[in-house]
């Protein structure tokens, strides 16, 4: 077996985890493994391939109309690829400078283009089995509806292939540069998290702002989904953007067309893979030369330490600090905490309005409950999306005995643990609020309830996303981003949907039954409270029951 | 003082017996040497004993307190030293020795006294502001055994102290255990280093497939005049 098949082969057995260390039986219990991983993804992703079928089915209807159906599939191109590049940014620093296999891997006699080649191919097929449940759905949903000969299925599949190269390119084009420039730096970690943040910034920027060369469509004029539609298809008139380019490979008639507009896009993702490899060959070495490691302060300096530094605080204080110091320093928990609370909340917001935000007139009780109740669904909403709960046990790692060696009960520690997942969410919800204030210019007292309603409602959601991960967490990792990014922060993600699903059952099912519309947000807090209660006994009762057992 | 009776602990569905109905008493003031070969069952032994493992079977207690029962207690009376120093590397290393000395409740005068004399000790006091991802592996060492004396604790269990840490950190920690064990204290130990335990130890015990085959004093376990690493080999023989 070649070098880099062999280094292939172990490092998707290490992503996989396909090698459990089981005493004394080498090699059995490992088959049923993947099964139960394919199992678990298609169980986690149907729901939303079903839903994203669903609307985009609607909005095929509606832009067929104006005979613009074709639209979704530039759609699914430019959102597949915003997808791929913002979490390809994490993939890369992660599998390539952030992996603990780097210290085992370097002394080996592997060619560089063995290492960066292995790890590529690994990030590649991470970004397919992200983008597939968003991307295959439309791509079907096309080819069922409005493809025009055989032809789109095998173009379908090839620019669903091609489709995450191009933003992984960029990525790493970016990536590459910023690891090595930034590895003599004594900050760098800093530098390296304010690098990637100000990247996917610029690029949200640049994708919304810029590249939307129309102006706003009117809100009255056409459905609110139709505007969503336009706002994120106007992006991809633009001239030169690789998207349209696939999308009208999919869409033209003629297959002549059809094929060049497919090897346009091919190429230019070829072009710049190639760009990146070069970079890469060039860079990452050097890059990792400065080490993973925080900026060292000169040793021996005989620096005192006052009396300050022995501060003495409550064991759930010291618990709260030592998980928000963790994960603050820790760059790839910072980036995918940040990225969920913030750029994603801030993309949807961007996105559903593109530039055609009006204040919301609320001038009705019943559109002021609408708009509060909407508010707070997208704070809870994002604390669901947030990774810090779904993976407060599994960040500790290997490092995990010393919270089972603490005199502290399980109970005390998932206190912890809570307190520090609802940080995030908190700051989320007043940015969220701030910006509903700002730009919506609803009212401070229609957006306040909102907040709390919201903050509310992050109790429950953060304490389901503990409890799954205590169930289930997954400490032998050796690269943070594994830690972060496992099918638990799915499921706390899926059970955040079906909790506002349930509240949002229970605000029609008040509104149908004619309750005044104050006293909806109030029972809905009501029942946010009491999800809240349950939930933080079942944690505590599973904590301690579960502690030892880890 | 410890006490394992009749201590089980199988891996994989109860395949594999790590530890094989281990009955052990520490007293107070003892230095106890755990010997024997690679995946004999010390670690989990030590980890049954710190409440890092559950035994399937089978009692332990630290100054009679059932570690099962009570845990929170007996985890208060013990300072344990892991074989692999995997720490939360994130955070400084005085970071890391107040969120020990927070959690076991060790008041800010104490607290202040015994992390400048041990970081000081251990030569650790120029580093104690950086992070521990930049700690060698010995430094490491060295910082967990300084949060394990933070408390003072009753009891200490340390496995396989020793590795990574230089002559000079080697030398303080037996010196350290001595005094330990002077104070009272109860030391349960292990290591692969048979000079060590043949030298500092009041007693050793050798396990081997989870099984304590020999135990005593180094005089008892002599017998018949042999050195410490002819007996161990001798029953350890497959």
């Amino acid at each position: 077996m070649s070098p880099f098949i062999s280094l292939l082969k172990v490092q998707f057995e290490q992503a996989l985890r396909l090698s459990p260390p089981k005493r004394g039986r080498p090699g059995k219990g490992l088959t049923w493994r993947p099964v139960l991983l394919l199992f678990a993804v298609a169980v986690a992703a149907l729901p939303l391939s079903i839903g994203i079928y669903a609307v985009f089915g609607q909005l095929y209807t509606v832009l067929q109309m104006t005979g613009q159906q074709a639209a979704i599939l530039t759609i699914a191109v430019a959102g597949g690829q915003f997808i791929v590049l913002l979490f390809g940014l994490y993939y890369l620093l992660s599998t390539f400078y952030y992996a603990g296999d780097l210290q085992h891997l370097l002394p080996l006699p592997l060619r560089p283009r063995d290492i960066i080649g292995a790890k590529l191919v690994l990030v590649l097929a991470g970004e397919y089995l992200t983008v597939f449940p968003l991307v295959a759905p439309i791509l079907v949903l096309y080819g069922v509806r409005g493809a025009t000969g055989w032809l789109y299925w095998p173009l379908a599949l090839a620019v669903y292939l091609v489709l995450p190269v191009l933003p992984l390119a960029v990525s790493a084009i970016i990536i590459f540069p910023l690891m090595r420039f930034t590895a003599g730096a004594k900050n760098r970690e800093a530098f390296r998290v304010a690098g990637s943040l100000l990247a996917a910034l610029v690029y949200l920027v640049v994708r919304f702002a810029v590249a939307s060369p129309g102006g706003p469509v009117s809100g009255r004029q056409v459905q609110p989904w139709l505007r969503i539609g336009h706002a994120l298809s106007g992006v991809s008139w633009a001239a030169f953007l690789p998207q349209q380019w696939a999308a009208a490979a999919l869409a033209l008639t003629s297959p002549g067309g059809a094929l060049a507009h497919f090897l346009l896009f091919a190429a230019l993702s070829a072009l710049l893979l190639v760009i990146a490899l070069l970079l890469a060959g060039k860079w990452f070495f050097r890059g990792i030369a400065g080490g993973h490691g925080a900026g060292r302060g000169r040793r021996g300096q005989g620096k005192t330490v006052s009396k300050a530094a022995f501060k003495s605080r409550s064991p759930l204080m010291a618990l709260v600090l030592k998980e928000t110091r963790v994960f603050f320093r820790t760059p790839m928990f910072l980036l995918n905490g940040l990225t969920s609370s913030f750029l994603l909340p801030l993309m949807f917001l961007i996105g559903f309005g593109g530039r055609g935000w009006r204040p919301i007139p609320l001038d009705s009780p019943q559109s002021s409950m609408v708009a509060v109740l909407i508010a707070a669904g997208v704070i809870v909403l994002t604390t669901g999306l947030s990774p810090v709960s779904a993976t407060a046990v599994s960040r500790e790692g290997k490092a995990f005995w010393i919270s089972k060696h603490l005199p502290l009960s399980g109970r005390e520690q998932m206190s912890a643990k809570l307190i520090h997942s609802l940080i995030f969410p908190l700051v989320a919800a007043i940015v969220i609020t701030f910006f509903l204030l700002l730009v919506t210019k609803v009212p401070v007292w229609a957006a306040v309830p909102a907040l709390f309603l919201g903050l509310a409602g992050s109790v429950p959601a953060a304490e389901a996303g503990l409890i799954i991960d205590l169930l289930h967490p997954n400490l032998e990792w050796s690269d943070p981003q594994r830690a972060i990014k496992g099918f638990n922060g799915i499921f706390a993600l899926l059970t955040t949907i079906v909790m506002l699903g349930i509240a949002a059952a229970a605000a029609v099912a008040l509104v149908i039954s004619g309750a005044w519309p104050v006293v909806v947000p109030v029972i809905i807090l009501l029942l946010f409270l009491l999800l809240g209660v349950v939930l933080y006994r079942v944690l505590g009762s599973l904590a301690a029951k579960r502690y030892p057992e880890v | 003082m410890i006490e394992f009776y009749k201590v089980t602990k199988s891996y994989d569905g109860g395949g594999v017996r790590a530890v094989d109905e281990l009955t052990l008493t520490i007293e107070p003031g003892e230095i106890f040497g755990f010997l024997g070969p690679n995946g004999a069952g010390k670690t989990t032994t030590m980890k049954m004993l710190v409440g890092l493992l559950m035994q399937d079977d089978g009692a332990i207690t630290v100054n009679g307190i059932d570690t099962l029962k009570e845990p929170l207690a007996a985890k208060k009376m013990i300072g344990y030293v892991p074989d692999q120093p995997e720490v939360y590397e994130k955070l400084t290393g005085l970071e890391y020795l107040n969120f020990i000395a927070d959690v076991f409740g060790v008041p800010p005068d104490v607290r202040a006294r015994t992390i400048t004399r041990f970081l000081e000790q251990f030569e650790l006091g120029a580093a104690a502001g950086d992070r521990i991802q930049s700690y060698s592996h010995g430094m490491r060492q060295k910082l967990l055994l300084t949060a394990a004396l933070l408390h003072d604790p009753e009891v200490l269990v340390l496995d396989e102290p020793m590795v990574g840490l230089d002559p000079r950190a080697s030398h303080l920690l037996k010196e350290i255990m001595r005094e330990h064990c002077a104070r009272g204290g109860t030391l349960f130990f292990s290591t692969h280093v048979l000079e060590v335990a043949e030298k500092l130890c009041d007693r050793i015990g050798i396990i081997n497939h989870g099984k304590l085959i020999a135990c005593g004093t180094m005089e008892e376990l002599r017998g018949h005049g042999q050195s410490l690493e002819s007996i161990f080999l001798e029953l350890t023989e497959e």
